[in-house]
């Protein structure tokens, strides 16, 4: 029996749906930006679950409806190319060509807006132990587990993927170097947290590089930058964050004027006073 | 602050080379209100009377006041460049002072916020239109902005601007050490402004030259200085430059020497 739809339970559905992972194919948003109704495919869900949606919700869809039925197979097809083209299957991150497109997106935008961006790359030290003692099964466990863990360490503009085996790369949007660090620096935190990574050993090696307007490079030079302060952190003994970037060769970095610098520049005062008053003699 | 330009040459820089290359000065000072325009456009009236052809461009992208100041009222400004794609060359202007003149607009918030492509659009047309000049003057805004910066980063010749003040003073070394460390620039010509006279313009510009060899390690040129006079805000009243209004005054002669000594650059 149906009742009409409380507030509530859109949040119930909502948790169902993300269960799934299937929000995309399940959801269609009709008039705007506000869903005002969604298309649930109810043949994805679990009797449970059916039961559930079904209580609370009208069912307006009959899949002996010919057009209606095109649409919903054209719909679940789409979902399926969509993320089958640029997302990890086993992860659920953005894969390698995603991560590409999206790379010289954001070098585009650094040449236009003139705000650097930073590249992580991630890889984990002694994940093959855990391949190799636990088997595959329980090595794909802990990569997706990393996965959901880089997603939590974040900004909601950064955007992570997997790049391959035990590789992630994290492209973090109008970034200078030292917040990079900082996030870096939360991955690897993040990892040694995971359930069994300190068993096992394992840990994260992290290379930034950092893209600025002047950087001569094109994606894969900015790439091959990360990897090398990667393969830095890794020969120091991993579990570590190293730098590379096209930077100034002057010592000292970029720093403000020190309060050594303004106290000799207002140390003026004194001799001039003196000079005002020898003038005024 | 973000600094984002490193030691490099910029692809504005590169194109430059194939032509004949002007003097491309920038007149910083961070603080405002230190004399900015009415330096720029003082030097640029000597500059021109010299002989040299000189173009001035109004940098101060959101709040430019060049036109003020020499009683011009431009109809088109650097703003129409950058987004009505109108080309520099028809931008500039030929002034009764003797120098041409490129002026931006007032009080436009876009022109404050510039992309860094835009900045990048204003450096190229620049660059074009340098080759029919022998002095190129950029009067920039107060601050350390990026475009200020950049401005800077365009300029081969860094030109700052003090008074007595320590506000300035500090403010100046401020922009000085930025563009040192953004940039890798070590040679910063130094003009005093508003100075009681010649001696305390020198114990200024030792002192922030000492100031600048102990915590930089590198010294600074003295361009010169500019005596505090009432014909230099009656000259701005009346919107003329010392060289019409009273070319026997102590700032008159000073702006004639330091505009000798930049002649000495090319």
């Amino acid at each position: 029996m149906n009742r009409s739809p409380l507030p509530e339970d859109r949040h119930t559905i909502a948790k169902i749906l993300s269960k799934k992972n299937l929000e995309r194919p399940l959801l269609t948003k009709i008039s705007g930006s506000k869903p005002k109704a969604m298309l649930i495919l109810l043949d994805y869900l679990s009797r449970h679950e059916r039961q559930i949606v079904e209580n609370i919700t009208h069912p307006i869809i009959d899949l002996e409806d010919d057009l209606l039925k095109k649409i919903v197979e054209l719909e679940e097809e789409n979902a399926r190319l969509r993320s089958q083209a640029l997302i990890d299957g086993l992860t659920g991150l953005y894969n390698n060509r995603f991560f590409r497109l999206q790379l010289e997106t954001e070098m585009a935008r650094t040449r236009r807006t003139g705000l650097s961006c930073c590249l992580l790359m991630i890889d984990l030290d002694n994940f093959k132990m855990i391949n190799d003692t636990r088997g595959h099964l329980e090595g794909d466990r802990f990569l997706a587990q990393t996965a959901q863990t880089f997603s939590q360490c974040v900004r909601a503009v950064d955007i992570v993927c997997r790049y391959g085996g035990d590789e992630f790369v994290a492209i973090l949007p109008s970034t200078r170097q030292f917040v990079a660090i900082r996030i870096a620096n939360r991955f690897k935190n993040a990892v040694r947290e995971i359930p069994g990574a300190t068993g096992y050993n394992v840990s994260a090696s992290i290379g930034i590089a950092e893209f600025t307007v002047s950087s001569p490079w094109d994606e894969n030079k900015f790439i091959q930058s990360a990897d090398f302060a990667m393969y830095e952190a890794k020969s120091k003994g991993g579990n570590q964050v190293c730098t590379t970037g096209y930077h100034r060769k002057i010592d000292g970095g970029l720093e403000p004027v020190s309060i050594q610098e303004k106290d000799a520049i207002s140390s003026i005062r004194d001799s001039e006073q003196g000079q005002g008053e020898r003038d005024g003699a | 602050m973000p600094y984002r330009a490193y030691v490099t040459v910029s692809r504005v820089k590169e194109k430059e080379m194939e032509h004949k290359r002007p003097v491309i000065a920038s007149v910083s000072s961070g603080k405002g209100g230190v004399g900015k325009t009415f330096v720029t456009v003082n030097i640029g009236a000597y500059l021109a009377h010299r002989g040299k052809k000189v173009l001035i461009v109004d940098c101060d992208l959101g709040l430019a006041n060049i036109d003020v100041m020499i009683g011009v009222k431009p109809s088109l400004t650097l703003k129409e460049a950058i987004f009505e794609d109108k080309i520099i060359d028809d931008i500039a202007i030929h002034t009764k002072h003797g120098f041409d003149f490129v002026p931006a607009s007032s009080g436009a918030i876009e022109m404050a916020q510039l992309m860094y492509e835009d900045i990048e659009k204003i450096k190229e047309g620049l660059t074009r239109l340098a080759q029919h000049y022998d002095m190129i003057i950029l009067d920039t805004g107060a601050g350390i902005s990026e475009s200020v910066l950049q401005f800077n980063l365009f300029a081969n010749k860094n030109i700052i601007l003090l008074n007595r003040e320590l506000t300035s003073l500090t403010d100046a070394y401020a922009t000085i050490k930025v563009i040192y460390q953004a940039f890798g620039r070590n040679s910063f010509n130094i003009i005093v402004n508003s100075t009681k006279n010649e001696e305390e313009a020198k114990r200024i510009f030792n002192h922030i030259d000492s100031i600048c060899k102990r915590f930089l390690g590198f010294p600074l040129q003295y361009l010169g200085h500019i005596v505090y006079d009432d014909v230099v805000p009656r000259s701005i009243m009346k919107q003329e430059t010392l060289l019409t209004h009273q070319d026997q005054s102590t700032p008159a002669i000073n702006c004639a020497s330091i505009a000798e000594n930049i002649v000495s650059w090319q």
